[in-house]
């Protein structure tokens, strides 16, 4: 009696734990570092040159779950870019940063919709477009207005969200594709800001 | 000024704040003949209570006991802090009330404003094994024997993120005190500041 009793309590105790573990699978982890241009692969930078317009990026060498890459972050016509670069300097996205009004109303319907069904709650915080595709038909897609790249290279919306699940805010990053559908959720991990409180 | 703070996370919402400071006097500005000597000057010990409001809000209520020229100090603190994380600086906003006595017959009423800059020396946000610039501004009023005075308080430094839950800093504590009557005094500290969360 004794030994199954302390078999269940393991087994709770076990099981407990794989929910928690479960429940923070999908967390969003980044650390990116500053880095010079000469670090930079030629290729990454030869993209830059090659936009349609003059501008001089940040570059970071960012770490996540997935992998490294490169970045360059920069601010043009008051709208964020970043450009992210395989460590061979191989392009691999371009993000946007949008606000609401930039999106179609009917996609933003769906969008509001299905947040609506997923928390009780809810703030939209940043909202990019990303591209992807070809390297040349995105630096001609970059040439244009916003409204006129082509449907081809848009391949959908990053959102970060403030939740609230369960009685609490969580911050996510949500990815839809064109069409509306939400394809990914993932929660991000806040860093700690106990010092700047206390 | 040896500062520890401790805090643990109960659930998403609550965490408490253990405070540990010492002060340790070594020059006084206000006699420049005095020579340079170590003296004990007090020790503060503060126990928090925080819950968090959305992502970046929390009020904190608490109670420091303050062990000075052996007498005891006691202090009621209450707390109100917000967060805003932004693309490459951290800012955040601290508004105290604080009720300071001895025995309730002599009540200091203090009310402090406290904004603080942070900002990564490496990529947009602090991340492990990263320095970072903090500066604190902070005003109190403080109102004693139908007395009211003004003090401001910088204290620029230097931190270190051991990692996101162990960060130390390294500062000075510069005091402008009674700034109302006209009876002026200047005190600086240096700091060295422990955070430490579970």
């Amino acid at each position: 009696m004794k030994k199954s009793y302390i078999l269940y309590v393991l087994v709770l105790l076990i099981s407990t734990f794989c929910f928690r573990a479960s429940a923070y699978a999908q967390q969003k982890i980044e650390q990116e570092m500053d880095v010079e241009i000469n670090e930079v692969p030629a290729n990454a930078k030869d993209f830059i040159k090659n936009l349609p317009f003059r501008i001089k990026p940040n570059w970071f060498y960012e770490i996540n779950e997935v992998g490294h890459s490169y970045e360059a972050k920069f601010k043009y016509k008051k709208r964020l870019y970043s450009i992210e670069f395989d460590t061979t300097g191989r392009l691999l996205d371009v993000e946007i940063q949008l606000t609401k009004r930039d999106i179609d109303k009917k996609m933003m319907q769906q969008i509001d919709t299905y947040f609506q069904s997923e928390f009780s709650s809810y703030s939209i915080g940043k909202i990019q477009l990303q591209l992807g595709g070809d390297e040349d038909a995105i630096l001609k897609g970059l040439n244009k207005v916003l409204k006129k790249i082509p449907s081809e290279l848009q391949q959908g919306y990053e959102i970060v969200v403030n939740g609230k699940k369960s009685n609490y805010y969580q911050p996510f990053e949500v990815f839809f594709d064109m069409s509306g559908k939400a394809l990914s959720i993932v929660q991000i991990k806040l860093r700690n800001t106990d010092h700047l409180e206390y | 000024m040896p500062d520890i703070s401790i805090n643990k996370r109960l659930n998403e919402v609550w965490k408490v704040n253990l405070g540990i400071e010492n002060r340790i006097n070594h020059f006084d500005t206000n006699n420049i003949n005095s020579n340079f000597s170590t003296n004990y000057g007090l020790t503060d010990i503060s126990f928090l209570v925080s819950r968090k409001w959305k992502l970046n809000y929390s009020f904190n209520a608490g109670y420091l006991i303050r062990f000075e020229d052996s007498q005891r100090i006691n202090r009621f603190i209450q707390q109100f802090t917000i967060v805003d994380r932004l693309y490459r600086y951290t800012f955040s906003h601290r508004f105290v009330t604080d009720q300071t006595f001895i025995n309730t017959d002599n009540i200091t009423y203090r009310l402090r404003y406290r904004f603080v800059f942070e900002r990564a020396l490496s990529g947009l946000k602090v991340d492990t094994k990263e320095w970072y610039l903090k500066v604190g501004n902070e005003v109190l009023t403080l109102y004693e024997d139908q007395l009211l005075d003004l003090e401001y308080r910088i204290t620029p430094s230097i931190g270190y993120a051991i990692s996101d839950a162990s960060k130390i800093e390294f500062g000075i504590d510069t005091r402008f005190k009674s700034i109302v009557h006209n009876e002026f005094e200047f005190e600086n500290w240096l700091t060295i500041n422990w955070f430490f969360s579970f």
